[in-house]
């Protein structure tokens, strides 16, 4: 065999597969344009070219390495040097109509934007607040049990147990009523009137003392109100604050000469027990120094510590079903639940109460007071009401027919 | 009751090490009962394949959950529980342990009618069905979501026992979805277009302002995790990602966006993830979640019960700016630290799961471990993170944790000098 065979042979045996198939191509190109040399000609000229060839594929080679190994580097499948799609325009979806926007464009912005037209002062506000939100916040905005406070904690911020409210801590206005729209009552989103919702602003900002009991807020004065916390809030700055100080190679060995426990979780032992498992294993360890507990926000500060005692379930439902009911009392605390199940019509989620049996309802109300019906805001209601108050609701509400 | 339980109930009832003594010394002379007796399922058929039509973890794994806090809120429908991470390995948390916090209960939305409507300042205002959504090119990209409340409770000192409970409020997931460029750029956002609201279709309605150059970077709409489709309480049909910002901006059940000019303010980012300082002054648009890490095995929920001897630490980094190229871990409080083994893909904005291997002679542990992530930061310790913050800030706690292991292998939570 011939220097040159061998010396493409080898070539081939080097490159493999591919490499075969270039040389096959440029044999195949050769063959038809030199019908006039010899065998040996055209076989040394070929694996000539082919050699030429070889050298640059190997720097591509080299080339497409390096690229994979800055993939590989910035972890990436195999597969994914095929791109997503630069197109700009799928041509999917449909032009939004403007119904459909302002059924859903409710936000309200600092500048105004996107607040409707409406008013309403303090004492409406009032009115409707204690109707539809005081059974939670409390009637001035205080807070009943852990639910969130609304007014007071004026200058606490920088104490060591601030509290924050529309009045000690919120920037804007608009916040208030962006929020009470979208969101309030909790479990009727959505259902109060823009007037509504104006006086209750108007009222929130009474119980916060920012404005007197004759104001009145409307979409024309709601930009000249400003709260008085605005200036102290500033964007992040943590690349600026912390990120250099907390950079750099720490310190790997012999970094402290002792170590002393200067805090521990069992001494204030809010964890949740696991069915009755064990927390004796950690009663085991010693005391030290106490601290103080703070929870997820404001509203949770430790866990309460008494649970009410339930008389046995049935004892205490014949007590109730037993019990007679004053209408006039019970529509004297309707208020507290028509927020929800509306006098008149049933709403999507929340069912209506108007024109029960006495004892179903007063059962109805007995299942969520004692946990056997589960609904978190119909329990908290529930759990609050007296043999008394519930058959007094009984009464009143089966005498109002649908 | 799960049986592991009472397995381990009466592990601690017994004393960790003795009862581990007694089988390592080979009080059972006539074999292991495990190996010489036969189980029932060694001998009984078992269920058919359609038993399980979706399957669901074996019954010795029932302690295996989600857990709240019960105190922390007024009521479950606006809560959060917690990520069992204790439980978990590798860096993949499985759908139905991924901690949960709405904020007005979940929603169950039919995805027949559910819309994604795109408005404001964008040439043409547009509505998507779920359907055209997932006719976008997709994309799978795993990322962490911590709530910016995480380790939240441990501000002013040690206080819950268990890293589910400091630390759970975390997950690492798989997301298939459409990135969110192509959908703002098939509206063709304005000039002036620089935030986006994203808005939730639950009760709550959540709204979170987000800066344009965040929307067109990395951010997804996505409708799958980890393969299959989001869990109701994650969102279903349609959640928005954002890759290593808190939690909260990643609006579930995804109805709107709107683009706007300027910020909204809306509750979320102004009476809460605002971090406010000791001087009574508050940070805001505090969105991304610095380095941090957690050792999860041992902790208090998952005390070492083998006795002295080789004995594996794990836990896991991330970090909302990048990688994490190394965790530091020490065992005796931070006088020595040695670098932990990190194992299992290394994604941006991903968890990363470590371990450290040691000899465990028996004595005392204080345990910590250190992320330092791909830009150089290294995760600060209390002391350094309550300097500049003080300690009513709720939001951002990325410190060190420190557990402190006794001679039996119980842990605890506390804090060290
Ligand atoms: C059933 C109890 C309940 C009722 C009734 C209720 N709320 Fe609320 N409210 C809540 C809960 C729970 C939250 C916190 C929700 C969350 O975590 O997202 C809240 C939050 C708020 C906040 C924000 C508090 C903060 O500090 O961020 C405001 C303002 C508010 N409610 C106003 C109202 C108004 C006005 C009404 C009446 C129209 C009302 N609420 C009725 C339970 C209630
Ligand atoms: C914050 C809103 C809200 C308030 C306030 C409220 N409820 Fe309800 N109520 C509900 C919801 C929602 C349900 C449905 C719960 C369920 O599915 O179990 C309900 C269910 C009920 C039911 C059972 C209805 C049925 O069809 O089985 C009764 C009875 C009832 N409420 C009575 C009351 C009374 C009496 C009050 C006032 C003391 C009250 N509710 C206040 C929201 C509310």
């Amino acid at each position: 065999m011939s220097a040159a065979t061998n010396h493409r042979l080898a070539s081939i045996a080097a490159l493999g597969v591919s490499g075969f198939a270039v040389w096959m191509m440029l044999a195949f190109a050769m063959s038809n344009t030199s019908q006039r040399q010899s065998q040996l000609e055209r076989e040394t000229a070929a694996a000539e070219r082919f050699q030429r060839k070889v050298t640059a594929k190997d720097k591509s080679v080299a080339f497409v390495q390096a690229r994979l190994d800055d993939v590989i580097k910035t972890p990436r499948a195999p597969g994914t040097e095929v791109g997503l799609p630069d197109t700009k325009d799928f041509a999917l979806g449909r032009a939004a109509l403007k119904v459909e926007v302002a059924a859903w464009d409710i936000d309200v912005r600092p500048d105004g934007k996107g607040l409707p037209k409406g008013r309403g002062d303090v004492f409406t506000g009032e009115e409707v607040f204690s109707e539809n939100c005081a059974t939670c916040h409390g009637d001035f905005g205080e807070a009943v049990d852990r639910w969130p406070v609304l007014a007071g904690g004026h200058d606490t911020l920088a104490e060591e147990d601030p509290v924050k409210t529309i009045g000690s801590y919120w920037p804007y206005l608009s916040t208030v009523y962006d929020y009470v729209y979208r969101a309030m009552p909790f479990g009727n989103a959505q259902s109060l009137s823009h007037d509504d919702v104006y006086a209750i602003t108007a009222y929130l900002l009474y119980v916060n003392d920012l404005v007197e009991d004759d104001f009145e807020l409307s979409h024309e004065n709601f930009g000249s109100i400003s709260l008085p916390n605005e200036k102290n809030f500033y964007p992040d700055d943590r690349a600026s604050t912390e990120y250099a100080a907390f950079t750099g190679e720490p310190c790997m060995s012999d970094c402290k000469q002792s170590v002393e426990i200067t805090a521990r979780a069992r001494v204030i032992d809010v964890t949740p027990e696991e069915e009755g498992a064990a927390k004796q294993e950690v009663a085991a360890l010693d005391t030290s120094e106490t601290t103080s507990t703070q929870g997820l926000s404001e509203e949770a500060t430790a866990p309460s510590q008494e649970v009410a005692e339930e008389p046995s379930t049935s004892d205490a439902l014949d007590k109730l079903l037993a019990a007679e009911g004053d209408a006039e009392y019970g529509e004297y605390l309707s208020s507290e639940c028509t927020a929800c199940h509306m006098s008149t019509a049933q709403t999507s989620k929340i069912p209506s109460i108007l024109g029960w049996k006495q004892d179903d309802f007063a059962i109805a109300l007995h299942a969520y007071r004692v946990g056997e019906r589960i609904h978190p805001v119909m329990q908290m209601i529930a759990g609050r009401l007296g043999d008394e108050e519930i058959s007094a609701l009984a009464a009143y509400f089966s005498k109002i027919q649908k | 009751m799960a049986e592991n339980n009472t397995t381990r109930r009466s592990f601690l009832k017994a004393g960790l090490t003795g009862a581990a003594a007694t089988i390592a010394t080979g009080a059972y002379a006539e074999g292991d009962p495990a190996i010489t007796e036969i189980q029932p399922w060694m001998q009984e058929l078992g269920e058919g394949v359609d038993a399980r039509p979706y399957g669901t973890p074996s019954p010795f794994e029932k302690h295996v959950k989600r857990r709240n806090v019960e105190w922390l809120t007024a009521d479950p429908v606006s809560s959060v529980n917690f990520t069992p991470l204790h439980e978990l390995d590798g860096i993949i948390t499985p759908n139905g342990l991924c901690f949960e916090r709405h904020h007005a209960g979940i929603a169950e939305v039919d995805p027949a009618v559910h819309r994604l409507m795109i408005n404001g300042l964008v040439e043409k205002e547009l509505v998507f069905t779920m359907q055209d959504l997932m006719r976008f090119p997709r994309e799978n990209r795993v990322y962490f979501l911590e709530c910016a409340a995480n380790t939240g409770m441990e501000w002013r000192g040690a206080q819950l026992n268990g890293c589910q409970f400091t630390h759970g409020m975390i997950h690492n997931v798989m997301y298939t979805g459409v990135p969110l460029r192509y959908i703002l750029e098939a509206a063709g956002v304005k000039p002036n277009g620089k935030w986006i609201l994203p808005e939730g279709a639950d009760a709550s309605g959540m709204t979170r302002s987000i800066p344009i150059e965040k929307a067109l970077d990395d951010c997804m709409v996505a409708f799958k995790m980890n393969g299959e489709a989001l869990r109701p309480e994650q969102g279903y049909p349609v959640r928005l990602v954002v890759p290593g910002w808190e939690g909260n901006m990643w609006v579930k059940w995804l109805r709107r966006i709107e683009v706007g000019d300027q910020p909204w303010h809306h509750r979320e980012e102004t009476s809460k993830y605002t971090d406010l300082f000791k001087d009574g002054r508050a940070r805001r648009f505090t969105w991304e979640m610095d380095a941090k890490s957690v050792i999860t095995n041992p902790s208090p929920q998952a005390p070492i019960t083998h006795g002295k001897g080789h004995t594996v630490i794990t836990g896991v980094a991330w970090s909302g700016r990048g990688t994490i190229p190394r965790v530091d871990v020490t065992i005796d409080g931070g006088k020595n630290w040695q670098k932990a083994r990190i194992s299992g893909p290394s994604f941006d904005k991903s968890m990363h799961r470590f371990y450290f291997e040691f000899d465990w002679d028996g004595r005392e542990l204080l345990l910590q471990s250190r992320a330092h992530d791909s830009t150089g930061y290294v995760q600060p310790t209390k002391n350094e993170l309550r300097k500049v913050r003080g300690e009513n800030s709720i939001y951002h706690n990325n410190s060190i944790q420190t557990w402190y292991v006794n001679e039996k292998g119980v842990a605890e939570n506390v804090e060290i000098s």
